[in-house]
């Protein structure tokens, strides 16, 4: 693969994982209750920590996503971005494990979600997806540098 | 490159964090950063009513218990005389309980405990079906409280 077709999968891969992030992300800054309902569902965090989670990962997950939208901080929003999907692979694949019939609230809560099992099986699929675009950006560099 | 990228993710989760911050305090939907259930529960104007308190209201005519957790759930064990509303089948279910709790003069509901959010979603959900906030309450500790009491429980499907 040459320099230009890697920039540009590389380039937009970024743009679909922020696709991905923003539109998870902008629900849940609206609805802070909603997500902090969803959060609770998991059955995984003491509830005093609930409602700074559900406040702090929205906006994580809204700035990861400017990053990979303008390329400003790049690796580090690849970086977050696996890791924010490894943590939800985490959290989804404990409720499946445990039975948990519950809504992922992964888009915004009381929005028709899937069910956790779909969810952690997408969740795998935007995990590779991020690492295919993490591996191309060290790619993209390894060649800009003449590597 | 991981180590810049290690360094720029950190910069990401602060400045994330901060705007987090910032805008939960300005904005009027903001959260309040500890005390988790009962602070959401308070800013919604519902009440949370201990194992006491749930107690003492049964005893009071026009009192309803809703059990917020699954079918399955609730046929293992519930309080005895709870009616099921789970917070995921809500509307299918809402039908068929809605002549008794609009009857109703108080209606706590639980589901599992501290770390469940089923209750504050169904208490919301009758909100917006228009049951004023003075007639709902959530008994936070719920089934796993009503059973460390040593309190009797039921079991079997609901109506």
């Amino acid at each position: 693969m040459g320099r230009r077709t890697t920039t540009w999968l590389e380039r937009l891969g970024r743009w679909g994982l922020a696709a991905i992030f923003l539109f998870a992300a902008v629900p849940k800054i609206l609805d802070p209750a909603g997500f902090a309902e969803d959060v609770t569902h998991y059955a995984l965090l003491p509830d005093a920590t609930v409602n700074v989670v559900a406040i702090l990962l929205p906006w994580i997950e809204a700035v990861g996503a400017l990053a990979l939208l303008t390329g400003f901080a790049a690796e580090g929003g690849l970086l977050l971005a696996n890791l924010l999907l490894l943590l939800f692979l985490g959290a989804l694949g404990q409720a499946w494990a445990r039975g948990l019939d519950i809504d992922c609230g992964c888009f915004g809560h009381g929005k028709g979600n899937a069910s956790v099992a779909l969810a952690f099986l997408r969740d795998l699929l935007f995990f590779l997806f991020a690492g295919g675009v993490l591996a191309l950006r060290g790619r993209r560099l390894r060649l800009a540098a003449g590597r | 490159m991981v180590r810049k990228g290690l360094l720029q993710m950190l910069g990401l989760v602060a400045a994330g964090a901060a705007l987090g911050l910032l805008f939960n305090t300005l904005s009027p939907m903001g959260l309040p950063l500890t005390g988790g259930k009962e602070a959401r529960m308070a800013q919604k104007g519902i009440r949370m009513v201990t194992l006491d308190e749930v107690r003492y209201y049964l005893d009071q005519p026009g009192t309803i218990l809703v059990d917020a957790r699954s079918p399955e759930e609730y046929a293992l064990g519930h309080i005895p005389g709870a009616l099921n509303l789970p917070a995921d089948a809500f509307d299918p279910a809402f039908p068929k309980v809605a002549r008794r709790l609009h009857g109703a003069s108080l209606i706590i509901i639980y589901c599992s405990g501290g770390s469940c959010g089923t209750s504050e979603e169904v208490a919301g959900k009758l909100q917006e079906r228009g049951f004023k906030d003075s007639t709902l309450a959530v008994f936070a500790d719920g089934l796993p409280g009503w059973m460390r009491a040593k309190l009797p429980i039921q079991s079997g499907a609901g109506e």
